[in-house]
């Protein structure tokens, strides 16, 4: 039994300290010593005690040994001697395993002997024995941190990593469990495993008041969201910056940590209790250190701010977040404290957020200053690019084609010339500017015969032979290219054209085996339903009209508007056929399987059924038919094209008249009333008495569009206020309310706006939805929220862009971006006006005045006139517009000093017959009293007008 | 007869008045805020007395002295430090405040005001910040002018940041209840220009994102709540939930539902409550042609009743994840403005 270790050489020191004394003088010397917290010595003291007095009986009591092992295997730990202690304090385990404060002490302490002794496991395993041994109690936290840091020391990463998780969710003091956790994320960071360090990050409820390492948590959050970003994962890039707070802010915090981590170590050196006093304030003066030298790091560095915003806003960008992209791009661009190379990175990223904004107008001006700005930048050619994208994306082909070819003469030798090549031809293309296009695609084809796009470039080159319906050319082009490039993905699109080309040419023969041979090659090509309808043209146009009919047949629902185009298709076959029983079946099947509130063109297809009837001899089943039709949709709101019905009863009872001739007429108030008229007036009645209210007002509103059409605008308007009164708006019919709707807002009546409303919540699909989005745009511009009613007349162009209502949407939205000054969407909106198909007379004169109005906001009264002049010369059918457009280049003639010819202009003006809007004949009559005060020269003869 | 009951019906309204009052600052506590205060001068004099009168350099105090009374001016630059009846008020209000009591603390804290506002140069720097306090109370009470007003007041003298960015927010607060919307506006635009990128509160934000909102103008609403929600770290600033609800409502109005359901997972992830602003609750007015929110167990996310007022909501500020709510936060209003038009 060894009492207190080996005997060995005693520094000659202490055993002059115990010379002479006695055994109990000696040991409270020593305990002493040990007590003043002097461990070297007593160290020493101890050694010289179990020398001098070893084989005495009082010091192999069980009771000495209970005082003495502990001690003497501390003072060996604390003055360095980790082998010695360890002897001592496995003794005492083993002599005295049961728990209490001094075998606590012993445990723990045998614990650091290990690790000061290298043997890491054994420190580990002693550690995790004291936390069974002693669980629930403070220093078990501190084992528990104690023994994370030596497992990840020993590099058992997945077991520290699971022991880190264990004691996070235990009851430790949080600051212990917050720094384990933040030792474990540095760890996953290390290791590049951003994933499980990305999830550590957000599944932890971080307590920054209680967590001193602020630091680590924001460089580890910093290195994972970079992670993140490089792999594109650009949410949860997000979620690790939203970790990272800014450079001041946690320097600042950092040094509050520091203060109080000094208090904390102060309070516990002058206070602390305990056997394990000692390893709480080693515990805290290890974190003063370590939060020190983070703390000087961090003070030694130039503040991340900046550079980490850049990421975080690129984070947004790639996650399709473009507004907060915006914001914090712009915010770093205006920063005028920022270096310039920084700002000018966040004016480029700027431009792509608001790129993918779809702002159009604002990517335009800001692309443009960048330029300005910075001429000689790498990133000037990507700005032009963009902004030549977007002019094309905005089908202002000729502003983008003008900008590839800036591009092309500014950066010859860029990388990305042949495909600005290449898309200015394409762009050329679309403007109908053929031969240039081709010249641009054969000049493509010519300098990068190797280029990946150079087949496409052929492939254009051949369709604007199509677009200028030149179909030998394009299939002399289109055929060589198929036989040539047998395997390009591009090769079924040009069989597709082939097919197109001959049918174009009416080789109907040539046209049906190119299309049959692609169908068959090529199933569930996208092109497959075109090319279905374009196989059912052919064979019309070969007058294989039932070949035609079962091509048609095969065309679904699936492809939206070609659907509904092959179902009539398949009609017109039918009655060309005089197939009146087909027709009837094919229709009838149509109506049935239809989705009652999409169906297009309901009221044609019953008409026609109606017609097949009719040609049968069968008046009566006609009738029968409109009945039926009439008794399941009319009176249901929902029910889309029931309005037609009102129409196609009229058109039957028509067709009736003329066929039944001198023979009785069919017993049907339809047929027998005196007009058709006089029919819909008491059907009106009828259905008004019997509660079929929205029957009543598609009655209604068809007689008001009779009288609309007849000029009689204010009759128009009394029937519809009469069935808005009449009619609870749940039952009014969709493009009913959107009539009764746009009255009241005309009027300037917010409460129109429940109607529009109502339209849009009840009849998400109805193309009446057109009309409410208009009549919201005009209530907004009433109230002055100009963006409001633009972002109305945008959605109606986007959603429903070839709805009737379109063109006049684009007008008042062109209206609209004059006012709020953006001019460049403006002229862009109003010149598509003017390009749309189909639109005439009025539409286009008021396109010009809105083209008109717009240069004089813009302050450009030279550019204004011509529009004015235009409208007085070609549209003197509307006499507001051309005695406002008299006026106007009146006064604009008259502001750019051309006095003489704003006086020819007032005169043409008040010479017109016809009424003259009072306000404006006397605003031109003070005008030309003005003027002629100057009266000069001689007028020359002839209008003047502008270049 | 009928006169003397009359009186004794007023009197017992009074009393009972009285008594309401007295519970938490009695008459006769109140009397003893204004007994004399104790001045201590730069040169190691000191002084006894009852305020007596105040200009912008003195203040006046009324002695009693051997043979009768005496007034003596001090100038205020002569003066080191001042001892004012009521410590054990200023600490009642303390409790009130933190136990956010705000009907005890308006109390107390008017008191305490009402007898030290001609000295608030001269009283130390955590007094006033106590005081600062009181327009807070007195707009969680309903009585939002006088907020306005005590709020103006104390600026003057707030030294510290904390008082100084309490009462500016107090001082929006109370332009935007008012519907002084011209003004809010400008305070909202200078207090968001005046910061730095990271603030602590997102209220500029917020009422700038609610006069657009209010105004239609739905886009320019997202854009202004956005902001605080991109510049917030670790450490959301006050009336950040507020300004999530917002915008996903924003965003549902624009027909924007991947954003809505973006920003109102990113709400939850980052432990923030759902907290819209009562405008809210007549959204469907302001926002047509959209239907209920999503919330993201599919029941509806709730909007609250149509207030008669236009009041901000109370926002529990976040601490860590939002747990935590401190002290800097306004609590529900109570005030009785009428229905806006």
């Amino acid at each position: 039994m060894v009492l207190l270790g080996l005997v060995g050489p005693v520094p000659a020191r202490a055993e002059a300290a115990l010379r002479g004394l006695t055994l109990d003088d000696a040991l409270a010397t020593t305990l002493r010593t040990f007590r003043s917290g002097d461990y070297g010595r007593a160290h020493q003291l101890f050694g010289s005690l179990a020398d001098t007095f070893g084989q005495e009986e009082e010091l192999r009591t069980p009771r000495a040994r209970r005082l003495l092992l502990p001690a003497r295997g501390y003072a060996a730990w604390a003055s360095g001697h980790s082998r010695e202690a360890l002897r001592y304090l496995e003794e005492y385990l083993a002599a005295f395993p049961d728990p209490g404060p001094r075998h606590s002490l012993v445990l723990y302490t045998l614990a650091e002997a290990y690790r000061g002794e290298g043997k890491l496991r054994a420190a580990a395993d002693r550690f995790a024995e004291f936390i069974d041994t002693y669980p629930g109690t403070r220093e078990a936290g501190l084992a528990g941190l104690q023994r994370a840091h030596l497992l990840f020391q020993l590099g058992e990463t997945e077991e520290a990593l699971a022991w880190a998780d264990h004691f996070f969710r235990s009851g430790a003091a949080a600051p212990l469990r917050y720094q384990v956790r933040l030792r474990a994320l540095q760890e996953l960071v290390e290791a590049e495993r951003f994933a499980e360090a990305g999830d550590w990050i957000e599944a932890t409820p971080w307590q920054l008041d209680s967590m001193p390492e602020l630091a680590v948590l924001a460089f580890s959050s910093l290195q994972v969201g970079d992670a993140f970003l490089a792999e594109g994962k650009a949410e949860r890039a997000l979620r690790a910056y939203r970790q990272v707070p800014p450079y001041r802010e946690l320097v600042e915090r950092q040094r509050h940590q520091l203060t109080r981590a000094r208090r904390e170590l102060h309070r516990e050196r002058a206070t602390g209790r305990g056997p394990l006093a000692h390893a709480w304030a080693t515990h805290r003066q290890r974190k003063v250190s370590r939060l020190e030298g983070q703390l000087q790091e961090l003070e030694g560095m130039e503040a991340y701010t900046p550079a980490f915003l850049l990421r975080y806003g690129q984070a947004f960008l790639a996650a399709d977040r473009p507004r907060e992209a915006h914001l914090v791009f712009r915010s770093l661009a205006s920063d005028a404290s920022l270096p310039g190379p920084l700002r000018e990175e966040a004016r480029y990223r700027r431009i792509l957020a608001l790129y993918a904004l779809d702002k159009a107008g604002e990517t335009l001006a800001a692309a443009r200053e960048f330029q300005e700005r910075y001429p000689h930048s790498a990133r000037t050619p990507e700005v032009l690019y963009l902004v030549a994208r977007t002019e094309q994306e905005r089908r202002r082909y000729g502003e983008a084609a003008a900008l590839f070819a800036d591009l092309i003469n500014s950066y010859p030798d860029h990388s990305l010339v042949p495909r600005w090549q290449f898309t200015r031809a394409f762009n050329l293309s679309r403007l109908g500017e053929y031969e240039a296009a081709r010249a641009g695609f054969t000049r493509f084809r010519r300098e990068h015969p190797d280029h990946p796009l150079a087949l496409r470039a052929a492939y254009g080159h051949a369709l604007t032979w199509i677009f200028a319906k030149e179909y030998g050319k394009a299939l002399q082009e289109l055929e060589t290219l198929a036989k040539e490039h047998p395997d390009h993905p591009l090769h079924p699109e040009i069989r597709y054209r082939i097919a197109a080309a001959h049918y174009g040419r009416q080789d109907y023969p040539r046209a049906r085996q190119a299309i049959e041979a692609f169908l068959e090659a090529y199933p569930g090509h996208p092109r497959t339903p075109e090319a279905t309808v374009l196989r059912g043209d052919i064979l019309m146009g070969e007058g294989d009209l039932l070949a035609a009919t079962r091509a048609f047949a095969r065309v679904t629902p699936a492809a939206g508007n070609l659907y509904a185009y092959a179902v009539f298709q398949q009609g017109k076959i039918f009655r060309a056929l005089e197939r009146h029983d087909l027709l009837l079946r094919h229709f009838s099947t149509y109506l049935r399987e239809g989705d009652t509130r999409t169906l297009p063109r309901r009221g044609e297809a019953l008409y026609w059924m109606g017609w097949a009837h009719l040609r049968e001899g069968r008046p009566g089943k006609a009738l029968a038919v409109l009945d039926e039709a009439v008794r399941r949709f009319g009176n249901d709101p929902a029910a889309a094209g029931a309005g037609e019905l009102v129409p196609a009863l009229g058109e039957l009872r028509r067709e009736i008249r003329a066929e039944t001739g001198p023979a009785p007429l069919p017993d049907h108030p339809l047929v027998q009333a005196a007009s058709f008229a006089a029919w819909r007036a008491a059907e009106a009645e009828r259905a008004r008495k019997a509660g079929e209210l929205t029957w009543y007002t598609r009655l209604q509103a068809a007689a008001a569009r009779e009288r609309q059409a007849a000029g009689e605008e204010a009759m128009a308007r009394t029937l519809l206020l009469e069935v808005d009164e009449a009619v609870p708006v749940e039952q009014l019919d969709p493009a009913v309310l959107a009539e009764i709707g746009l009255l009241h807002a005309r009027e300037g009546y917010a409460f129109a706006e429940r109607y529009f409303r109502r339209i849009l919540e009840e009849f998400p699909d109805h193309s009446a939805r057109a009309e409410a989005w208009y009549g919201l745009a005009l209530l907004a511009r009433e109230r002055g929220a100009l963006p409001a009613a633009e972002r109305f007349l945008a959605r109606l162009e986007k959603r429903l862009p070839h709805h009737p209502r379109a063109p006049r949407a684009r007008l008042l939205r062109g209206s609209l971006l004059t006012e709020m000054g953006e001019y460049a969407d403006a002229e862009a909106v109003l010149q598509s006006v003017l390009r749309l198909p189909g639109v005439r007379g009025r539409l286009r004169a008021e396109a010009l005045a809105g083209l008109a109005r717009l240069k004089t906001a813009e302050g450009r009264p030279r550019q204004a006139i011509p529009f004015w002049q235009r409208i007085y010369t070609l549209y003197r059918a509307f006499p507001d517009l051309t005695a406002e457009a008299y006026y106007e280049s009146a006064r604009q003639f008259a502001e750019i000093g051309k006095p003489r010819a704003a006086r020819r202009s007032l005169r043409e003006m008040l010479d017109q017959p016809g009424p003259l809007d009072p306000q404006l004949a006397l605003r031109a009559e003070d005008l030309l009293a003005e003027l002629e005060e100057d009266v000069g020269a001689k007028e020359p003869s002839g209008k003047e007008v502008l270049p | 007869m009928r006169g003397a009951a009359t009186r004794g019906v007023l009197l017992l309204v009074g009393l009972a008045v009285s008594a309401t009052c007295a519970e938490i600052l009695p008459a006769g506590e109140r009397a003893r805020l204004h007994e004399p205060w104790t001045v201590r001068l730069r040169d190691g004099q000191e002084i006894r007395g009852r305020l007596a009168g105040a200009s912008p350099d003195t203040l006046q105090f009324r002695r009693i002295l051997e043979g009768g009374e005496a007034t003596v001016s001090l100038e205020r630059a002569e003066i080191e430090s001042l001892s004012l009846p009521g410590r054990k008020w200023l600490q009642r209000a303390q409790e009130a405040v933190r136990a956010e009591d705000w009907p005890a603390a308006r109390e107390i804290l008017a008191a305490l005001y009402d007898q030290r506002r001609v000295a608030l140069d001269l009283l130390p720097a955590r007094q006033t910040d106590l005081l600062s306090f009181l327009p807070r109370a007195q707009l969680a009470t309903g009585a939002t002018a006088a907020a306005l007003s005590t709020a103006g007041d104390l600026l003057d003298h707030a030294t510290t940041p904390t008082t100084l960015a309490r009462l500016r927010e107090i001082r929006l607060l109370g332009h935007y209840r008012l519907q002084l919307e011209g003004e809010a506006r400008a305070l909202a635009e200078a207090g968001r220009a005046a910061g730095p990128r990271y603030r602590d509160s997102a209220l500029p934000d917020l009422v700038l994102a609610l006069l657009a909102f209010r105004a239609g103008e739905v886009e320019n609403g997202l854009r202004h709540c956005l902001r605080p929600l991109v510049f917030s770290g670790p450490r959301p600033p006050r009336y950040l939930p507020a300004c999530y609800a917002l915008a996903i409502v924003a965003a549902h109005a624009l027909g924007e539902e991947d954003l809505r359901d973006t920003l109102d997972a990113e709400r939850r992830q980052r432990g923030l409550p759902w907290n819209p602003p009562p405008i809210l609750a007549e959204w469907p007015e302001r926002a047509p042609g959209r239907g209920p929110l999503p919330g993201a167990d599919g029941a509806p996310l709730p909007l609250g009743r149509p207030s008669a007022a236009p009041a901000l909501p109370y926002v529990p500020v976040a601490g860590a994840a939002g747990r935590t709510p401190s002290r800097a936060s306004v609590p529900p209003p109570s005030d009785s403005s009428p229905t806006p038009p």
